[in-house]
Order: C-alpha cells, then structure tokens, then sequence
C-alpha cells in the first residue's frame, strides 16, 4: 500500500495523508474523550489539589503553593513508601512475567488437553475476593499457620511472616504473585496469539526444539507487545494497593507501607486531626513523576546504548 | 455520526462544567483565610409540614452495623405506622462514608439523616451547612428525655439549637475480656485473676507457656492503629498520665502528655508482655472483628475490646464462656481512672432535607422505650434516655461491664465543652506520623525504638497545636493553649459541669 | 513417540499439584460459604464443612438484594465492555497501522497517566459527573466506569493489528472499501482473541467495582450493583465472613461461565483467521 503511494504525484499523496489523519483522529475520539474526562480530568484536579492545604472534608480550602512539596521532600515516611513500592515491584514483577508467560506458553502451544481446565484453575485467584484472601493467608502465614507447622515438623523454630518487618514484605509479595498471575496469563495469551500456527510448523519441520521454537521464533514476535506487557506490570506492581491495604494495612509499623496506601491513610484516615487531600495529592502526584521520570532515564540510557552497538 | 455529535456535546458540557466546578473547592489564599470569617446567614427556616398522605422517601446512611438487624426490623414497623414514608437505610464503614458520602453531601446529594464523620466537629459542619436545627420539629418533651450531659453545646448543640444527636450513652471501650475456657485449661482460677501489671504480666507468661502454641496470653488488633492507642492511652491513664480519649490532647503544665513518665511506663509495660511473647503472634496484623474471633475460637485468654463485643460473641459464638474486669493497674497502684468523654454527635437531619417533620418523626421513634429496649437487651449497647437501661439491661456480662465502668472510668474534661471555639483548632490540626498507634505496632513487630518514636511524637504534637492554637487565634476566634489545661481535674474522679465552671 | 507421552505424563501431574495448590484458596472460598461463623475461624484450613449450611446464601442474597442488582450489574457491565471494547479497538487499530500527527504524544500522555497511585479519584469525578446532571443515574455510573486510559487495551489491539499482514488491506481497498470499512469489516472481526481478553478483564474490574458505584447510587438503591449490595456484609463493628463467602460464591459465577465460554476463541489466532 505504501508502495503504490509513491508512485503517485506528491500533491495526491499529501490528500491522502491528510485523509488518513483525519480518519486517525476519528478512530481517536472515544479513546480520547473517556482519557480526558475520567483519568486526565482527576489527574488535573490532583495537580491542582496539591497546591491546596486541604482536608477534602470542606468546601474551602487554602492555596498553599508548593508547600505541599516542600514538606513532603522532608518526609521520610513519604520515601519509605515509595522505596518499599520499588521493592515490591522489584521482587514481583520478574516473577510475575515468567511465570505467566510459562503458563500462557504451556497452555497455548505445549499442552492442547485439558488446556482450558488448567487456564481457569489458574485464573482463579484473579476472581477470588480479596477480604477472603486476607483470611486465608493468615492460616497459612500466621504465627500459628501451616508454614510454620510444616517448619515445626522439619524442627525449625516457628517464623512470625506476616508479623513481623522483615518477613511481612516477602509474604505480600508470594500472594501477590498469586493473585495476580492469572491476569498477565491472560495477556502473554493474546500477545501469543499474534504468532501463526503456520510458524510452529515451519520450526518443527526446521527440527527445531520446544526451547529453540519458543526462543527463536515465538518471542522475537510477541516482544513489541511483550514490552508493552512489562511496562504495565511494572507500573500496577508500584501501584498495589488492595492487596496490602487487605493483608497488612501497610504494617507492622510501615514495612510494607507502599506508595498508594501512603496516599490512601493521608487522604481519608486519621486518629488525631484532619486527614490532608492536599498533602496526599501531592504524594500522588510526585510517586507519579519518579516513575515517569525513571521511565525516560531508562529510555534514554536504552537509546545510547543501542547506538553505541550500532556504531 | 451522531455519536460524534453527542460526544462533542459532552465535551463542551464538560469544559463549561469545569470553569463552574472549579474541581469543587472555593480556594483562598493564606492571607484571606486569617481574617475573613466565614459568616453564615442565620436565616430563620419556616416550618415544614408535611402532608399525612404526601408520599416521602427519607434516605439514611451511617455506619451502626452492630444494630442492622434492630435497626431494619424498627424501619419495617415504622413504615406500617406510617404509610406514606419509604425508608431507605444504608449501612457503611466509617472509612466508606467519608469517602462518599462527604463528596455527596458537598455536591447537594446529602441523604436526608446522617452522622457526623469522625474528625469533624460540629462548628465545621453547621458551618459547612450539611445539618439543619431540629427544634422546631422535636418536642420539648422528647429532648428532656435525653440523660444529663448527653446534648452538650459545640458537641451536639450549637448556640442552644440541637443538631445532632449522640448514638448511645458514651462508656469505655477498653475493658479486658478474658476467656474462662482458656484460663482453666492454664490452671488460672477466676478468682485469682491479675490485679497488676506484674500479676499480668506474669499470668501471661503462665498461660503462653501452658498453651504451648496453641493459645496464648493476650491477643490485640494491629492493623487497627485506633484499638493499639486506645489501649495504650488507658494504660498511660491508669499510671496517671490524663492522656485523655482518643483524638484529644491534654496538656500538663503546657506539655502535652505523649511522652509523659506515665507514657512511657505504659510503653515498657506493653512492650514487656510483647517481650515475653504473651501476644497471639498474629496480633500485629489483625483487625479488631478478626482478633475478636480468635479470642472466641481459644486461642488467647485476654483482649481489650469494647461492650458490643458482646453480643457479637453470644450470636457467633454461643459456646464461648467468658467475663470481663477491670485492666489491671500500675504496681504501685492506680493514679487515674480510664477516661471517657461525654457523648458524642451522630445523627443529624441535612440542610437539605425536604421533609424535616417527618426525619424528626423518625427520630423520636428511634429514641422510644420501644427500640432502645431492644438494643440495650441484647447487650453491648447502653442507651442515652437512662430508664432504658436500669430496665432493660439483663445480659450478665453486659452489667458486669457496665458496672466495671461506673468504676473504672471517670468523665474527662473536654476542651470543646469549656470553650466551643475549641472546635476550630480540632479542624486546623494535621495529623503527625507516626501517630501513637502506630509506634505501639511497631512495638508489636519489635521493630522501633519506642522511647525516641514518643518522644519526638510529642515534640511534634506541640509544635502542631501550638502552631494550630495560634492560627485560629489569629483568625479572630478566642482560645488559647490553656484552653486544653485543667488545672482542677482529678483523674480519680468524673469531671463535672461545677469544675468547668469553677476552671 | 513413547519418550514423549512419559514427559507429557509427568508434566500432567506436576501441573496437576501445582494446580491444586493454585486453586486451593479458592476452594476454601467456597466451603467457606457453607460454613458457621464459628467454623469459618475454627477449622482452619480444612475444606471440608462439618455441616452445609445454606443460611450464609440466602442471607447474602438477601442482604446484597441480589434479585434487583443482579440486573443492574448487568446492564453497567454489557454497556461498559461495549463502550470500551468499541473506544480501544478503534483507537488500537490507527495506532497500531497508521503514523499519524500527535500519535506519539498521546501516547506518552497516555502511559504517563497511569502511574499516578490516583485512590481518590472519586471526588472530581463525582463533580464531573455532577456537572453533567448525570451523578445519580445508570447513564453517569456507566460512563465513569468505562473511563480511563485502558493503556494495556490498547497496546494488546494496536500490536495485534499491527502484525496483520498488508495483502489483507489491500485486498480490501481493490474490493473498493474505504477506511472505515476495511477497519469494520475485516480488521475487527479479526481481532477476536484481543477482544476476548478485553471482554474477560474489563468484565471482572466492572463486576467487582465498588466505590464509584456507591457514591453515584447512593441516593437511589435500587441503581445498585452487587458490589456495593456484597459490601453491606461487611461492617465496622461486625463481619459477616461466611455471608461475603457466599455472596461472591453466587457473585463469580457470571464471570466463570463467561471464562469458560471465551475460552475456545483463544486458540485460534491470526493464522485460523486469515486462512478463512
């Protein structure tokens, strides 16, 4: 299509350019108009609440400028919960991705029997509801769970997991992964589903193996989509939040405190005082900008260094 | 493409309704706010009547869940009395309403009874404009019924007109329930029960070990920060530290009292029994209703919880056996007695409720000998109109409970009754992390240094309501820090409304 | 041929315990609905009930008003999947095959939206939602719902889009269909396996949210959806832990049948797609 365009005169071309934008921005406007009235909408008002000193209880407020900022740049509460975000998200997101690709993999393209059996089991934490989930872990990671029994019964001293600062992050992490497993296998199935049947044929003829088919043919297809994939597990690991605010509150005493249960316990609770929307928008609001931040310092590095290796 | 069309309609609602909405704050700068004075039109309202045969729909949502099922079938009985009224009652946590229902009732969506949110105060609200005064609709008769001390100015009453009611007669909510199953099992005799914090501590210890991991000491609610500070205020109480209820700052001799001598042995009597491992190991993550299930199911022998434990544990747990004393007091015997506030505001009528006659119809119903019978008898509840409960009240543990807090409690003073102005610097203080609870979970976890987490809490708290106390001066309003200093207060014994007039 | 139905055995029992473990939660879940609320903290990990007590469904079904949100939460869902499945796939498709002015830039917008941790959205949006005249309405709650950047919707439409082959459109255009029609009449249709995970995800977050919902019925009960019916079970003070088993025991079914029904359309990608 784009070659016959060139052989055409350059004044068609630019008319029919033009006509492919307009029709673009058609395609774009109910994308676009549900972005800008429910995520970019709240977002501005964010921004705008976190110049406010606010408690979001009334109907006036204070300008407060960049006081907000200020203050928050001092809060080391504020970078525990955003360092515990980066943890959770370094530690579970790696495993996130294998293990649901794995599964996508196996269900998709290994196993053809009792692929959809397995492909429901284990998309059933996805729909297993989180108040119950924060029960059922207590049973197993509890002081007095089965962890600790089946520790008990190889003569190792009981471990207090969920109790205690060091253990806590590791067991949200394992639920976690759990939990959401099933939801990236849904993904890593559709991104597979961009690979031709045609090509697993071509490789078995080719006398390539599983591996090699998978290494060689099928992941140099899905990663574009892959990428896409990795990014948003990325950002909704920094973004957790039911799960802790279920499973720990953030406790004990802050050590699984993450970026949106920080938010969350400034804007609305409070034992003494009011809560602060003010001060939680600009929480938000700065979690926000390290991430994208990060993003284009990763981007940019990932530039020099691809430029490097074509030099 | 009348879809395209639709959509561009809505996107220049949009725009315009945002130039309107103004994202839904009034905003003012530093400098306005110290002088202007929101000044709020005292418009007398006329009277509404409503007809016998106009069809009314009244909306009511709040949080008493303990009383959902009273609460329905009284809604049943009062639409059969009254047909021409629909009731629609809906029930949340106190986090959930604040999150919604504050965004409803700012936008002129207000259900027509609601209560008043934790950390809002009266002042604000009236200010605000979310209630309306119910004098008009209530009999005389009616607001006498209510028990001395219930309706008090800047708490439910403002400037003589009563806009919120209180729920209930306020008692303490941190008295130790033990359990007599798991005490037997210990070898601990219900008349040797711990007076002490050493005898306590000791029990503990005794029952942990007996237990072997299968129950422990004492079980508590970490994940809930309020139960942790509750606890830990009434210890700091008991060893004479007039910390007073949750959300209130005392000052003593101009300091307040969050790293008093009296806080801190408190924090080492606590952190002592974590120490030990008397805890149920699980407590640092639970919430108050889970805690309180283990504590049923035997798997810790004491918790300090509150009367509508009751009768939760007599519905689920009909098998469980249990009492409920006194907490135990410093060695060297008790310096204060657990302090309560007066009752607090609940529910109120909205300012734009359409039909005030008939909510305040609804709520003299509720306030009848007819329903408040029925919640005092199923324990767990003391009624505000005190008739009720010298009738009524008949669950044993209920009036061990009851009479336990004629004992053990003494009325604190409250800032907001001496000096209703008080109200504004409730409204200006921020809250400081970590808060008192939240050090105690650290103690929990054994993660924190709980002597410097007090004391710079303490540092801070003054800083904040020196620095709040002087903002809403300076805004005109007449108070002062001593306004949160009782120098006549004696912890051992109720704060009376001759003290605050001898102040 | 024997070597390879031995591995296929014992990646069959692997899968299998792993499955179990997996699903095991789950289980519990729902014989966690049958059971006292006694047993429920009692009987710790055990999945079978000593008893079945049928009282926690009709009690959740009672106190979530089932019968009526039951088709409330039908409605929203059906008109939000809709509008999403219709807003993604057309924005994914120009995105994923076309270079057009500003694409990288909305794009960026985009992304960098949703990595603000927004938990109260709920405030502007109701004021929005106010200022439309629409805040206590099916229309409002719908509309709401289907908010949002849907970035990972997207991404999945334009990739797969993208990796259809040029001969298709060209095919297409010297069958005399224009932009639109090429899109509706042989792109869309391809796109089944996306639209299979979008219909899936973007059902579950619909059925299961709670507090916008809340907040736009507030005033008006009988617009509410079993989310916000389920949540009545729990209290400030009391839990009802074996009722919140049932209601979402009842809850999931919907979605589990939904699953299961979708399941066949994920087999088949491009390549059974154009071969037709």
């Amino acid at each position: 299509m784009k070659a016959k365009a060139s052989g055409t005169t350059s004044v068609l071309k630019r008319q029919r350019l033009r006509k492919i934008n307009i029709w673009c921005w058609v395609f774009m406007i109910p994308a676009v108009l549900l972005y800008v009235l429910f995520l970019g909408y709240p977002i501005l008002s964010s921004v705008f609440y976190s110049t406010l000193d606010w408690s979001g209880m009334t109907s006036n407020a204070v300008f407060a400028g960049l006081d907000n900022f200020r203050e928050l740049f001092g809060d080391k509460y504020f970078f525990n919960a955003v360092g515990n975000s980066f943890k959770y998200m370094v530690i579970c997101v790696p495993f996130l991705l294998t293990i649901s690709l794995a599964l996508a993999y196996l269900f998709n393209s290994i196993i053809k029997k009792g692929a959809a059996v397995f492909r429901t089991v284990f998309f059933m934490p996805v729909v297993t509801t989180t108040s119950i989930v924060g029960i059922i872990m207590m049973f197993i990671f509890g002081g007095t769970g089965s962890v600790n029994q089946m520790l008990g019964l190889f003569g190792m001293k009981p471990v207090n997991w969920l109790g205690s600062g060091d253990y806590a992050m590791i067991v949200v992490v394992i639920v976690g992964v759990w939990k959401d497993v099933g939801t990236y296998m849904i993904y890593w199935l559709a991104a597979l589903q961009s690979v031709s049947q045609d090509l697993y044929e071509a490789a078995m003829i080719d006398g390539a193996n599983r591996w090699q088919t998978f290494s060689k043919i099928v992941l140099p297809i899905i990663m574009p989509i892959g990428g896409t994939i990795a990014i948003l597990c990325i950002i909704s690991s920094l973004k957790v939040f039911d799960l802790i605010q279920t499973m720990t509150n953030g406790g004990p005493f802050f050590a699984t405190d993450v970026a949106a249960t920080f938010v969350y316990r400034t804007a609305y609770s409070s034992a003494t005082g009011t809560p602060r929307l003010g001060y939680a928008s600009s929480a938000a609001v700065t979690f926000g900008a390290i991430i994208v931040a990060m993003g284009i310092i990763g981007n940019t590095i990932k530039g020099i260094l691809s430029k490097r290796r074509t030099v | 493409m009348r879809k395209t069309k639709k959509a561009a309609a809505l996107l220049l609602a949009f725009v315009m309704g945002l130039s309107v909405a103004g994202c839904g704050v009034n905003v003012s700068s530093k400098e306005d706010s110290k002088t202007e004075e929101t000044a709020k039109e005292e418009t007398a309202n006329e009277v509404v009547e409503t007809g016998k045969d106009e069809k009314v729909t009244l909306k009511i949502v709040d949080w008493s869940d303990s009383t959902k099922v009273r609460r329905e079938a009284f809604h049943q009985k009062f639409m059969e009395e009254n047909p021409n009224v629909t009731i629609e009652y809906t029930v949340l946590t106190a986090d959930q309403f604040t999150e919604t229902v504050v965004s409803a009732i700012k936008a002129g969506n207000a259900p027509d009874l609601f209560p008043l949110p934790g950390g809002v105060k009266l002042s604000t609200a009236v200010e605000e404009n979310w209630y309306q005064p119910m004098n008009s609709y209530v009999t005389d008769d009616f607001l006498a019924s209510f028990s001395e001390g219930s309706l008090n100015e800047g708490i439910t009453t403002l400037n003589g007109e009563v806009y919120t009611l209180p729920e209930a007669a306020n008692i303490i909510n941190t008295l130790m329930f033990y359990n007599k199953g798991v005490l037997e099992q210990a070898g601990i005799s219900e008349d040797k029960l711990p007076k002490t914090w050493s005898e306590f501590k000791e029990v503990c210890e005794k029952i942990t070990k007996a237990g072997n991991g299968q129950y422990f000491g004492i079980i508590d609610s970490g994940a809930q920060v309020n139960r942790l500070e509750l606890f830990v205020r009434s210890l700091a109480s008991l060893a004479g530290g007039k910390t007073s209820d949750i959300s209130q700052i005392m000052l003593v001799d101009g300091k307040n009292t969050m790293n008093s001598e009296a806080m801190v042995k408190a924090m080492d009597f606590y952190n002592g029994l974590v120490k030990d491992g008397s805890f149920h190991p699980n407590s640092s993550t639970l919430k108050a209703p889970e805690a309180r299930a283990l504590f049923a199911q035997n798997q810790a022998a004491f918790i300090v919880q509150g009367a509508w434990c009751i009768s939760t544990w007599r519905n689920e747990n009909p098998d469980l056996d249990f009492g409920v004393m006194a907490l135990p007091t410093p060695d060297d015997g008790a310096k204060g007695k657990l302090p309560y506030v007066g009752a607090q505001a609940w529910m109120g009528i909205s300012a734009d409720c359409e039909h005030p006659d008939v909510a305040a119809k609804y709520l003299m119903a509720l306030y009848s000998e007819d329903y408040q019978s029925g919640l005092v008898e199923d324990g767990g509840f003391v009624s505000v109109i005190d008739a009720v409960n010298a009738e009524y009240m008949t669950d044993e543990v209920m009036l061990d409970y009851y009479k336990l807090n004629k004992e053990a409690a003494a009325l604190a003073p409250d800032p907001i009754v001496a000096n209703p102005d008080t109200a504004k610097v409730y409204a200006e203080v921020q809250a400081i992390t970590p808060s008192l609870g939240q050090i105690v979970q650290g103690v929990l976890a054994q993660s924190v240094d709980y002597k410097a987490e007090i004391a710079t809490l303490s540092d801070k708290t003054q800083a904040e309501w020196e620095r709040a106390v002087k903002a809403v001066a300076d805004g005109g309003a007449a108070v002062s820090l001593d306004d949160f200093e009782f120098d006549n207060w004696d912890a051992m014994k109720n704060y009376t409304a001759e003290m605050y007039e001898a102040r | 041929m024997k070597k390879i139905s031995v591995g296929k055995i014992v990646i069959y029992l692997v899968l299998a315990v792993i499955a179990f473990i997996w699903v095991y939660p789950f289980l519990w879940m729902v014989s966690a609905s049958f059971k006292t609320q006694s047993e429920f903290f009692g009987s710790g990990l055990n999945l079978i009930p000593q008893a079945f007590h049928f009282d926690n469904f009709i009690r959740a079904w009672n106190n979530a008003n089932f019968g009526v949100y039951f088709k409330n939460t039908i409605i929203v869902t059906i008109s939000v999947v809709a509008i999403v499945l219709m807003s993604t796939s057309l924005a994914g498709y120009v995105i994923g095959r076309y270079a057009f002015i500003g694409k990288k830039v909305i794009l960026g917008i985009f992304m960098a939206s949703i990595t603000i941790p927004l938990v109260f959205t709920v405030i502007p949006v109701y004021e929005l939602l106010k200022e439309l005249g629409l805040e206590q309405s099916l229309i409002g709650l719908i509309l709401a719902e289907s908010g949002g950047g849907h970035v990972i919707f997207l991404m999945l439409f334009s990739s797969f889009y993208a990796s259809i082959p040029n001969e298709m459109e060209e095919a297409a255009t010297i069958d005399g269909c224009g932009f639109f029609q090429t899109y509706a009449k042989i792109m869309f249709p391809l796109a089944k396996p996306i639209m299979v995970t979008v219909v899936t995800m973007q059902s579950i977050w619909t059925w299961n949210s709670f507090l916008l919902p809340l907040i736009v019925t507030l005033n008006n009960p009988e617009i509410r959806t079993l989310a916000v019916g389920l949540y009545a079970l729990r209290g400030e003070n009391v839990v009802d832990w074996t009722g919140i088993a049932a209601g979402a025991c009842i809850a999931i079914v919907p979605i589990v049948i939904l699953f299961v029904s979708l399941q066949k359309y994920f087999v088949d990608g491009i390549a059974g797609a154009v071969k037709s």
